[in-house]
């Protein structure tokens, strides 16, 4: 446990911590974050290639690592905050039940029992209705939820710390900017089904990404301290997601499920990022100019920038990655998984025709556009009321 | 992973538990073979698991001493052994000598071939078990597993509300501070708000649910609908069956090949007390009509089960019922392969044969449902010498079994409960390098025709009667019939039994 002191500050009305030493709860739910990302990752690379697992797959395990390091590491500060905290510690936790901890530790505990119980759930569902292909359904979404919470956890605990400090760019503030990071990552793994490159000329990958991703990148970014918040929050997510495509074509995997329709020889791993730094790197700029009392502008702002910057860098983007210049280790757009027929837009390296015309993709840009400004305003709410996140 | 967009969910009716008309046979899925593999003898059991992808038992038993590795692999139709991944290994079951067993995905709802193999002191064996693997049931949840995960969601749904009125009330506090009444308030009115998102998020989530439920429901599977109806020829009574099925008209499963010669086999079994029976094969009038004299057919209410083969191995059984009129004096003469049978079940294990021999049912005391429990039967002449039998449609005998419901109808030979036609159409693709149906002249029919050629020429060959063993398990419990048909003098003999299956000891 870290040693902190504190100094009262009548006149802000706050208490200042200065932090000499890390929490080791911190880095525990950082690192289940972060290990959760990448089993997820795994995972879906693993369906994608070797197709059959058990309960036990390397990837299944780096889930459950992250659930139980970020379930327990949380538990444990709550029974000890409880029963044997410190009256600051103490003073900095809400009450749950007669229990006391910090509010981070009470989402992480939630997402590790909604993890918990989206295990029997999905079991029975593979039973009832067989083994499912796809990432969304009804008990995967329970588990996203019960992962994204115990990221989000780790958020709020890295968060309440740095709202406690005077001190700007130390480990807390860097540390919140990484797990705001994975939580982005999180939210653009559940949002893959309709992310494909192939949709990156199609309504439904703008309506998606516009309704998706500034709630996070925006939030997030207001309650960080740094000076590019979106920005590095963005590389977070495309760092991580990037180094999942570099690295686990590395090692060699065949399928274990039919139909296989692909030579395969080692691990497929998902399409390479989204190029969500644009968009983020130009809010973050509108937002040093911004002017806070004008929240609805700047959510229009937010939001125009976000789809207009999204646009235009992955749509320019998409005919590089739909072109065979894009088959190489840095980009992988030869990952196609085992059953992935010939005949497939995305073997094809054509465009998926979702939008019946022209005329109707425009309209949907222009649903887009509302969601993304809707998704901004939300975003800054959940900002505003992090900023102030103390416990 | 392919990108598969959800189809829209609909709302449906829920349905729980569904088993359902099955394809190859109706109300059962599982597949026996009995065989040659090489130089080894076999018995093979798939049991498909309901849902699709799923799990499919395989058990294997192996007759012969020496076998080092045994291995099965699930190949779908069109892409073969290629297209499969590599054989799992079937593990010898503790206690049960010779057995070997193991467990086999079936991704698609399709036509599989099971490879299985053996390998021992014979040499390297192999045999093509074919496999329709659709879906036909749902798992209801049981009550202990519902209320716990209702009981688990409930404590999610008061334990988020409860985060959110601390975030609401107290996490924005400077450390220390108490919240005040305001700020309480404030606490539980992000509670209620919360409360009306959460209810709409689990409203939603119950309507996608649902919506999944419906769209599985309508993914089990329906063998083709057919209709039958019987009108007068020249003074003849034929049945007339007519595939009246918009997925059929749509060309949404291949075209149809010829079982044991056959592109149809018919089979009448009278409705009320199963004391009539006809094993007929219509012929093909165009690509959903089927016609078939019904000959000395007597008239009454019948249940129908035509068996079909598609040219992916795929075999499906169309059911239904029809009403037969009274038979004219002019009635023509059905095809030489059919069989017209009236008459009561044997009282015991002995059916006398209208040509005075004698079939016997050489059965143990009990049956029970699931269990592997092979149908053995003898047909003997009076003197109590093993009777000559002549090939019956390339067989030396054909097994029907029905339960008193008709839920429940097996088409048993002596290989076992697969269609023959199906086997070999998966034998060929997976012997050829390229999809049969578009190498020219080789299309899975042409295949099947040629195979069945020399079939024909076994006409002439003769089995002793005095072994004739239908690999089998019952599949459920009840009430049920055998007819045994066979031939001889030129002329198919039918014998019938019934039999009562127990319950399914628990396992």
């Amino acid at each position: 446990m870290g040693v902190t002191v504190l100094s009262p500050s009548a006149a802000a009305g706050r208490t200042t911590t200065r932090a000499f030493a890390v929490p080791w709860h911190i880095p525990a739910v950082l690192f289940a974050s972060t290990s959760m990302v990448v089993g997820v990752i795994w995972d879906i690379s693993w369906h994608m290639t070797i197709g059959r697992d058990t309960f036990w797959t390397p990837a299944h395990l780096a889930i459950y690592v992250g659930g139980v390091v970020g379930g327990l590491a949380s538990g444990y500060v709550v029974l000890k905050t409880t029963f044997a905290g410190s009256p600051e510690d103490r003073a900095a936790s809400v009450r749950f039940w007669g229990f006391r901890g910090p509010l981070g530790t009470w989402v992480a505990i939630w997402g590790a029992i909604a993890m918990l119980t989206s295990a029997p759930f999905d079991d029975w569902w593979h039973n009832a209705y067989g083994l499912d292909v796809q990432i969304l359904s009804p008990p995967h979404v329970v588990l996203a939820l019960g992962i994204i919470a115990v990221a989000v956890g780790a958020m709020l605990g890295t968060l309440a710390r740095q709202n406690r400090t005077d001190a700007r760019g130390g480990w807390i503030d860097r540390g919140y900017a990484y797990a705001a990071g994975l939580v982005l990552t999180f939210v653009a793994i559940l949002a893959t089904e309709y992310t494909d490159r192939i949709l990156h000329h199609s309504s439904i990958f703008y309506s998606v990404a516009s309704a998706a991703f500034p709630f996070v990148l925006i939030g997030a970014s207001r309650a960080s301290r740094l000076k590019w918040p979106a920005t590095t929050i963005a590389a977070v997510y495309m760092l991580v997601t990037a180094m999942m495509v570099w690295i686990l074509p590395l090692f060699p995997a065949e399928p274990l499920l039919g139909p296989i329709r692909r030579q395969i020889t080692h691990m497929v791993p998902m399409d390479f990022p989204l190029l969500l730094i644009a968009p983020a790197f130009v809010i973050d700029l509108a937002a040093h100019r911004a002017r806070e009392e004008k929240a609805w502008f700047m959510s229009v702002s937010y939001g125009v920038i976000f789809f207009v910057v999204l646009l235009v860098a992955q749509f320019g983007f998409s005919y590089f990655l739909m072109s065979r210049w894009s088959i190489n280790p840095i980009f992988a757009t030869d990952n196609f998984d085992y059953s992935m027929p010939n005949t497939w837009y995305k073997v094809r390296r054509d465009f998926y025709p979702w939008d019946a015309t022209e005329g109707a993709m425009r309209w949907r840009f222009v649903v887009a556009v509302v969601l993304a400004v809707l998704s901004s305003r939300l975003g800054m709410a959940w900002g505003n009321w992090m900023r102030r996140v103390r416990r | 992973m392919t990108s598969r967009w959800p189809q829209r969910s609909r709302r449906a009716l829920l349905v729980s538990g569904i088993a359902v008309v099955c394809s190859a046979h109706v109300g059962t899925f599982d597949v026996f073979f009995a065989g040659k593999a090489g130089a080894y003898d076999v018995q093979v059991t798939v049991r498909p698991p309901g849902v699709i992808p799923g799990l499919a038992q395989i058990d294997i038993r192996v007759g012969n001493a020496g076998v080092r590795r045994v291995t099965a692999q699930a190949a779908q139709w069109n892409l073969g052994a290629r297209g499969a991944p590599a054989p799992d290994e079937a593990r010898a079951v503790a206690g049960a000598p010779g057995l070997y067993s193991t467990q086999l995905w079936l991704m698609t709802s399709a036509s599989y071939a099971i490879n299985v193999a053996v390998e021992g002191t014979q040499g390297v064996g192999r045999v093509v078990v074919p496999v329709s693997a659709v879906a036909t049931k749902r798992l209801p949840m049981v009550p202990g597993l519902g209320w716990t995960l209702a009981g688990l969601g409930v404590f999610l749904t008061v334990g988020a509300l409860t985060i959110v009125r601390a975030a609401a009330a107290e996490s924005t506090l400077p450390p220390g501070e108490e919240p005040d009444v305001g700020r309480k308030w404030r606490g539980r009115g992000a509670a209620a708000v919360g409360g009306v998102v959460v209810g709409a998020l689990l409203f939603g989530g119950w309507n996608w649910w649902n919506g999944v439920d419906g769209g599985y429901a309508r993914r089990i599977f329906r063998p083709l609908h057919a209709t039958a109806a019987v009108r007068s020829v020249d003074g003849s009574r034929v049945v007339r069956i007519s595939i009246d099925d918009g997925r059929w008209a749509r060309r949404e499963s291949s075209p149809l090949v010829p079982d044991h010669g056959k592109m149809m086999h018919l089979f009448l079994v009278d409705a009320s007390a199963m004391n009539a029976f006809a094993h007929l094969h219509p012929t093909l009038i165009d690509s959903a009509t089927f016609d078939a004299v019904l000959g000395t057919v007597p008239s009454g209410r019948y249940r129908f089960y035509a068996d079909i083969v598609h040219e992916s191995g795929f075999a499906e059984t169309l059911t239904g019922e029809l009403d037969v009129p009274q038979a004219t004096p002019n009635e023509r003469p059905a095809d030489g392969d059919d069989a017209v049978w009236a008459a009561p079940a044997a009282a015991g294990d002995t059916a006398r044969l209208s040509d005075g021999s004698m079939l016997v049912w050489h059965r143990g005391p009990r049956r029970s449902a699931r269990v592997d429990d092979p149908l053995r039967f003898s047909v003997v002449t009076p003197d109590g010498s093993p009777a000559e039998l002549e090939a019956y449609l390339g067989m030396p005998a054909h097994a029907l079994v029905s339960r008193d419901d008709g839920k429940v109808f097996v088409h048993l030979h002596a290989g076992g409960s697969f269609a023959m036609a199906s086997q070999q159409v998966l034998e060929a693709i997976q012997r050829g390098d390229t999809l049969p149906s578009v190498r020219a002249g080789a299309s899975p029919r042409a295949v099947v025709r040629s195979d069945m050629a020399p079939m024909a020429g076994h006409t002439a060959r003769r089995w002793r009667g005095d072994s004739l063993t239908f690999p089998f398990a019952f599949p459920s419990a009840g009430q049920y019939r055998l007819w045994v048909q066979v031939k001889r003098g030129g002329v198919v003999q039918t014998g019938a039994f019934d039999t009562v299956v127990g319950e399914a000891a628990a396992r």
